[in-house]
């Protein structure tokens, strides 16, 4: 019968100092002598310990040694016979013993015992046992307990261990010495330690001020890529960069010199730095012989020291010549701003007193702001072409409604005023009243055009006064008569709002109203039904609604219905005609007046609404509302005063002085500025009527000459209608200007109100 | 502080006494100090005690052996003293023979050894 062998632990020794090898051998000698060795087995296997434990110290830089009593499985049938050993492990982590076989057998010479230790070894215990492999070694050496000694028991080897802890105290000097040793090798491990942390701190901190400067240029290159981002006007933008470069690189001054694109010319376009008197007095101009491939148009240049460099470089730089000429200047630093094409768009400048002052750093930045500048030029470049094609279609349009106004100038006065005339035979004035018709329409297209034109421009200025809504919806029904007549329209109207007045522009207010209902009754087949009705179902607003039984508009198309040049869809255009901008400009002037309009549709064919709120105001009594409708009472002018007509288009001066003169005025005419002048200065006029553009000067310069010497009121007519074309004319000595076409009628108004 | 062995000079002889179990470096120490006392001195003699070790093993052994080469060379003889047989069957038994080094049972007969040489 027999079992597994019994294994007690009795102590372990850690191996790491060399005290600690010397410390297992005496515990070793110790265990040796308590188990009941003789005297020469102690020695052996403590020297048998010592060799293998200062192998694991030597090798594997330390290691663990475990005592341990290991009794064998019953062999005996006295159990206190049973076989006991002493067991000693010796564990390392090291790389393993690689040539065991040889070691074994004495081959290898050890450089430091005399290589018998292992082999030794085996000679002084009974069994040693080797386990080794990259991971480590294992050594378990067992030396049999002499045959007469008697079983130990667990309580006895405990009492063992205890004895041998109690006697480490025996040596207290040396183990004092040893520990003061130890302690006197640690503090200088730990000493050397502090040295290895004090170099890593001070590397860690050199790293740390390196990062902190990195993060300090990114920062910076953010930031003034972020100017650069909100900057589109070329001049502003060059300027912020030559003020954040020349601050960054410490600089004395910067400068930015801007190729012209289409020309061998460069322009100082910004400056910046302490010397601003003197950065002042450079030249603006400067021509391609000002720049070299080695100074400015080539590659980034720093000179360090402007005296230590040869004399030849001075004088083959013109541009440093040039500037060493007026600014007390050691080193310079130019750098090319060059576009992804290679084209040079220009160079950065940097100049100061103190040699060696640009760093590599200043040299990153700098490269890199120019690079961020180039996308910003070129974006600014781009944004002034647009704003250029922008302003070219702004002016192609005020062009084009003046060239198309012109000719409907004495066209619109000639027929207003023989439909005017009562004379005339019933059959003709019923045709002259579809050409007025048609010819006003086309003046409220041209006029829309202009609208909108000073709409998007910004240039509309609007007048508040009390304008009686009520009013001025009879007003455009009444000028919308005659359609509704020959269009056999049903009009509803229910006019039910109680609160009437608000405040506004009341030409720009009927413009807008005249809008919807034009709209209404041309979508509206013929006998369909208009209906209009107002209220204030908002406590505040004056709401006025205007459906009709129309063609009604397509779910998809109600959303865009108010946007500029947007008819619904193409059909629409093709069968009514229009620009699409009469929406536009109607909720562009309700909502410059506080209000909204809106649009609602069944669909197509199922007739439109459109509903305009607008504010009201409460009316103070006096006030008057109703002058607003534009209808007044015909003047007669109260005498004959002579009037100076001055236009280069001979129909409309010559229309416009006969339908002036029938209505009593003495009418000279000229039609250039010079035959103007002439006139006015050989005989008196009450009033001067002059077209703007004529042949020879223009119509400012003719007022010009008149205010010298007179202040005759004087009405300037012109095609251009923009608010700066009037303040242009106003400030040159008109006293009102008009734009065409204008009806006779509002020019007689104009001359009575001068004249009064 | 440095721990040393004590190497005391008795005439032409230096005299030491090992009374601890020497660690490593303690051993390689007195082999210094031996070698540069026998230098200075001019001692023809050198008797090393070790009759308290009651373990040498292949190091301690070896650097016994290289204190008296080295002393040897210096024109010195060395003793080795007042061996325990334990230790002296654990050397024969481990394979160190201690080549070179004379040994005497005891101080006594290692100053006479000495003398005689």
């Amino acid at each position: 019968m027999s079992s597994a062998p019994e294994t007690l632990q009795l102590l372990a020794v850690e191996l790491r100092t060399e005290h600690d090898l010397v410390l297992c051998r005496q515990r070793a000698r110790q265990l040796g002598e308590a188990l009941g060795f003789d005297r020469q087995a102690q020695t052996a296997i403590a020297t048998a310990v010592s060799e293998i434990a200062r192998n694991a110290y030597d090798y594997a830089g330390g290691g663990r040694i475990e005592f341990k009593v290991q009794t064998a499985a019953h062999v005996s049938r006295n159990p206190h016979r049973a076989l006991q050993s002493l067991v000693v492990v010796v564990k390392d982590k090291g790389k393993g013993i690689p040539n065991l076989q040889k070691v074994l057998t004495g081959e290898v010479v050890s450089t430091t015992g005399l290589g018998l230790g292992i082999p030794g070894s085996q000679r002084l215990m009974n069994e040693v046992e080797f386990d080794t492999s990259v991971r480590g070694t294992t050594v378990t050496m067992r030396k049999h307990l002499p045959p007469l000694a008697a079983r130990h028991t667990g309580i006895q080897l405990q009492a063992i261990v205890d004895n041998i802890g109690s006697q480490r105290s025996s040596s207290t000097l040396e183990e004092i010495q040893w520990q003061n040793q130890e302690l006197m090798r640690i503090m200088a491990n730990m000493e050397d330690q502090q040295k290895a942390i004090t170099r890593a701190n001070k590397e860690l901190e050199e790293t740390n001020t390196g990062v902190l400067a990195l993060y300090d240029e990114l920062e910076t290159l953010h930031r003034v890529g972020l100017l650069l981002a909100t900057k589109v006007e070329l001049k502003d933008l060059i300027q912020a960069v030559v003020d954040a470069t020349t601050e960054l690189t410490m600089a004395d001054f910067g400068l930015f010199i801007l190729k012209e694109q289409d020309a061998p010319a460069w322009t100082l376009i910004a400056k910046a730095g302490k010397r601003s008197s003197v950065l002042h007095q450079l030249p603006s101009k400067y021509d391609d012989d000002h720049f070299t491939t080695q100074f400015g148009e080539g590659e980034l240049l720093k000179v360090e020291d402007l005296h230590s460099m040869p004399s030849e470089f001075v004088k083959g730089n013109p541009l440093i010549l040039a500037l060493t000429g007026m600014l007390p200047v050691k080193a310079f630093l130019a750098v090319p701003v060059i576009d992804g094409q290679g084209q040079f768009l220009g160079t950065l400048v940097f100049g100061s007193e103190r040699a060696s002052i640009f760093t590599e750093r200043s040299e990153r930045i700098v490269s890199s702001i120019a690079v961020q500048a180039v996308v910003a030029i070129e974006k600014a470049r781009l944004f002034d072409s647009v704003k250029a094609a922008s302003e070219a279609k702004d002016r192609f349009l005020a062009m084009l409604s003046h060239e198309l106004r012109t000719p409907l100038n004495p066209v619109l006065a000639i027929v207003s005023s023989l439909y005017d005339d009562s004379t005339l035979p019933a059959a003709y004035r019923e045709d002259i009243a579809t050409v007025l018709r048609n010819v006003q329409l086309e003046a409220r297209i041209i006029d829309d055009l202009l609208d909108f034109q000073r709409l998007i421009n910004g240039k509309l200025d609007l007048r508040a006064e009390p304008v009686n809504l009520h009013d001025m919806i009879h007003n455009v029904l009444e000028i919308c008569q005659l359609d509704i007549v020959q269009n056999k329209h049903h009009l509803s109207l229910h006019l039910n709002a109680t609160q009437v007045t608000v405040s506004g522009d009341s030409a720009r207010l009927q413009q807008a109203l005249w809008n919807i209902f034009k709209n209404a009754i041309k979508f509206t087949p013929p006998g369909g039904t208009i209906s209009v009705s107002t209220s204030n179902r908002d406590q505040n607003r004056l709401a006025i609604v205007i459906s009709d039984s129309g063609r009604g508009i397509a779910a998809e198309a109600l959303p865009g219905i108010f946007d500029a040049f947007e008819q619904g869809d193409r059909n629409v255009n093709a069968e009514f005609g229009g620009l699409g901008l009469g929406l536009a400009i109607t909720r562009t002037f309700v909502e410059k007046h506080g209000g909204s309009v809106q649009a609602s549709s069944g669909g197509l064919d199922q007739g439109a609404t459109i509903t305009v709120e607008l504010p009201w105001i409460a009316l103070e009594a006096g006030d008057s509302a109703g002058e607003a409708t534009g209808r007044s009472a015909e003047k007669i002018p109260s005498h004959a005063a002579a009037l100076l007509l001055v236009d280069d288009h001979v129909d409309t001066l010559t229309t416009l002085a006969r339908l002036l003169r029938k209505r009593g005025y003495k009418v000279a005419t000229a039609s250039t500025c010079g035959a103007a002048l002439e006139l006015a200065t050989t005989q008196p006029f009450d009033i001067v009527v002059s077209d703007l553009g004529l042949p020879d000067r223009s119509g400012m310069e003719l007022i010009e000459e008149i205010r010298k010497t007179s202040d005759v009121p004087a009405i300037a007519l012109s095609g251009y209608g923009m608010e700066s074309d009037v303040a242009d004319s106003l400030k040159a000595g008109f006293t009102t200007h008009l734009t065409k076409p204008v009806r006779i009628e509002m020019l007689h108004q104009t001359i009575e109100r001068l004249l009064t | 502080m440095q721990e040393r062995i004590p190497i005391l000079q008795m005439g032409r002889v230096l005299l030491v006494t090992i009374q601890v179990d020497m660690h490593d470096r303690l051993a390689l120490q007195l082999q210094d100090d031996l070698t540069n006392k026998i230098s200075e001195s001019g001692a023809k003699g050198v008797l090393i005690d070790i009759s308290s070790l009651e373990m040498v093993d292949s190091f301690i052994g070896r650097v016994l052996a290289n204190i008296s080469s080295m002393a040897s060379v210096l024109d010195a003889k060395t003793v080795v003293v007042g061996m325990q047989p334990a230790v002296a069957i654990t050397l024969v038994e481990l394979g160190l023979s201690l080549n070179g080094v004379l040994t005497a049972l005891n101080v006594m007969k290692g100053m006479k050894l000495l003398e005689r040489e």
